[in-house]
């Protein structure tokens, strides 16, 4: 009888050990599981839509910008009256997209503009890049623009050259930067001088009929270039000039935020050969403001398309 | 004689218990949860993963305007995609452009199905949303992941070659099939790209 009942001590004892037992896998098995479900959710607050979406509106206004600059150039009122216009639409389409997945997307402005001159030679079928018969007599090296603070969307589109040089050159200072264009056994090859000294060259592959220089974005034929550093190594205000302008052909365009040379341009849209100033936007500000889940982005967001990095 | 019967007894209970201890043993083992990690075609790791993969196409094509230039991949003349089958969508390979180029390269070859669509307002006010790519209906594992992009009034359609047709801006297209709403934006598209293993 004795026995037995040490026996059913022990049985209680077991009982409870394996209660307890049971209880702490539980546990523990539960907490993996919560770890790894916090490992697989990746970003959680939601900052990198917030930011995708800041990006969606700087491309969509920097379209409007460049829209305006080309079709609606008569004054600088008009301008700004176009892009704040798109402004508006963009801002009412992209919140009505955006609500669609839970999120409120407010665009407003633009607060604030910076003007500059858009300096286009849009010759139907190329041209060499000389300059307008003005004030001044028709020259192969020629200055574009004097006291320039920024510039940016410098895009040539080349179909022939020959030692064609695109010159910045320091207003106070002596430094200078310098791409030269040429040609050879059908290949264009650009290269880029700093102060003199030759930093590398990048070259099209195949015999292309024509190249496209994005000089401000570092693109040759649409590939990186990276040579291609915009204006390295120039401090403060620069002239931009053109030398051996009557060995290429081709198109270009640029907006430029300094002091076009007037007397080199002509004043209206031409169709012809001759390059031409209009009144541009250089950048626009707009305040973008995200309401996610779990998170509230405000900023202002300028915007200047092809600007270099 | 007793002694005798207590040995066998005691023969069975240690076979018995031997084949308790391996079965608690093997039950032990099996004791794992499904977690989140765990390795299977639905795992929340790898929609992580797809959805990363979808996002990352998405804004290279943005970057090189590739977007743009597929929304606009349009046949005026004919009223459709550039070289699309009378269904009106691509249902095998995705259209001939750098963004199509883009999607067969990072999910055809990796057993990875995608439908892409497009996602625009009406003059109406509407959201209208229209079948670009279209591979039938995904699973229940599918991943979302979109881009927005601005149409302006005279942004030019596309020829089959991949070149923009400057003479032929959408302002005077008649067959396009987004319309305009207003001002010198013509319209506000939203790519979004549904992707699934299969």
């Amino acid at each position: 009888m004795a026995d037995l009942d040490d026996r059913g001590q022990i049985i209680l004892i077991a009982a409870f050990a394996m209660a307890v037992m049971f209880v702490s896998l539980a546990l523990v098995v539960n907490s993996a599981i919560f770890t790894e479900n916090l490992a697989s959710r990746g970003e959680t607050s939601g900052s990198d839509d917030a930011l995708v979406v800041r990006h969606e509106v700087e491309q969509s206004v920097g379209g409007a910008v460049a829209h305006a600059n080309t079709y609606n150039t008569s004054s600088d009122a008009t301008l700004e009256a176009n892009v704040t216009d798109s402004v508006a639409t963009i801002g009412e389409s992209l919140a009505n997209q955006q609500a669609a997945t839970g999120k409120v997307v407010t665009v407003d402005g633009p607060t604030a503009f910076d003007h500059g001159t858009r300096i286009r030679d849009n010759a139907s079928g190329g041209s060499d890049f000389r300059n307008a018969s003005g004030g001044a007599t028709i020259q192969q090296d020629w200055r574009v623009a004097s006291d320039v603070d920024r510039m940016r969307a410098f895009r040539m589109n080349v179909s022939s050259a020959s030692g064609f040089q695109v010159n910045l050159s320091e207003t106070a200072g002596s430094d200078t930067w310098r791409v030269e264009v040429d040609e050879s056994g059908g290949e264009f090859v650009v290269t880029v001088h700093e102060s003199g000294t030759t930093v590398g060259d990048c070259t099209t592959t195949g015999s292309p009929n024509y190249v496209t220089i994005d000089v401000t974005r570092s693109l040759v034929a649409g590939e990186p270039c990276p040579h291609l550093q915009f204006a390295r190594g120039i401090d403060g205000q620069y002239d931009v000039l053109y030398n051996d302008s009557d060995d290429v052909v081709g198109n270009y365009t640029m907006v430029v935020d300094g002091t076009p040379e007037s007397d080199n341009l002509k004043s209206s849209t031409s169709a012809g050969p001759d390059p031409y100033e209009t009144n541009a936007l250089y950048s626009a500000t707009v305040t973008y403001r995200y309401d996610g889940p779990a998170i509230v982005y405000d900023t202002k967001v300028r915007v200047a398309p092809g600007e270099p990095r | 004689m007793v002694v005798d019967d207590r040995g066998q007894a005691h023969t069975l209970e240690a076979v018995v218990a031997g084949l308790l201890l391996l079965s608690s043993v093997i039950f032990a083992l099996q004791m794992t949860a499904v977690t989140p990690l765990s390795a299977s075609t639905s795992s929340q790791h790898i929609e992580n993963q797809q959805r990363s993969v979808a996002r990352g196409v998405l804004a290279a094509a943005a970057e090189r305007d590739s977007l743009k230039s597929t929304i606009l991949y349009w046949n005026d003349t004919e009223g459709e995609f550039h070289g699309v089958s009378s269904i009106g969508y691509y249902t095998g390979d995705p259209p001939d452009t750098t963004f199509g180029g883009m999607l067969e390269r990072t999910f055809d070859q990796r057993g990875i199905s995608y439908n892409v669509y497009l996602v625009f307002e009406t003059p109406a006010g509407d959201q209208k949303r229209k079948r670009l790519v279209y591979r039938g209906v995904p699973s229940d594992n599918a991943v979302v992941a979109a881009r927005t992009v601005t149409l302006m009034d005279f942004d030019p359609l596309y020829r089959q070659n991949g070149r923009a047709n400057h003479s032929a801006p959408l302002n005077d297209s008649t067959s396009f099939y987004i319309s305009d709403i207003g001002g010198a934006v013509y319209n506000v598209v939203r790519v979004e790209v549904v992707a699934w293993r299969i």
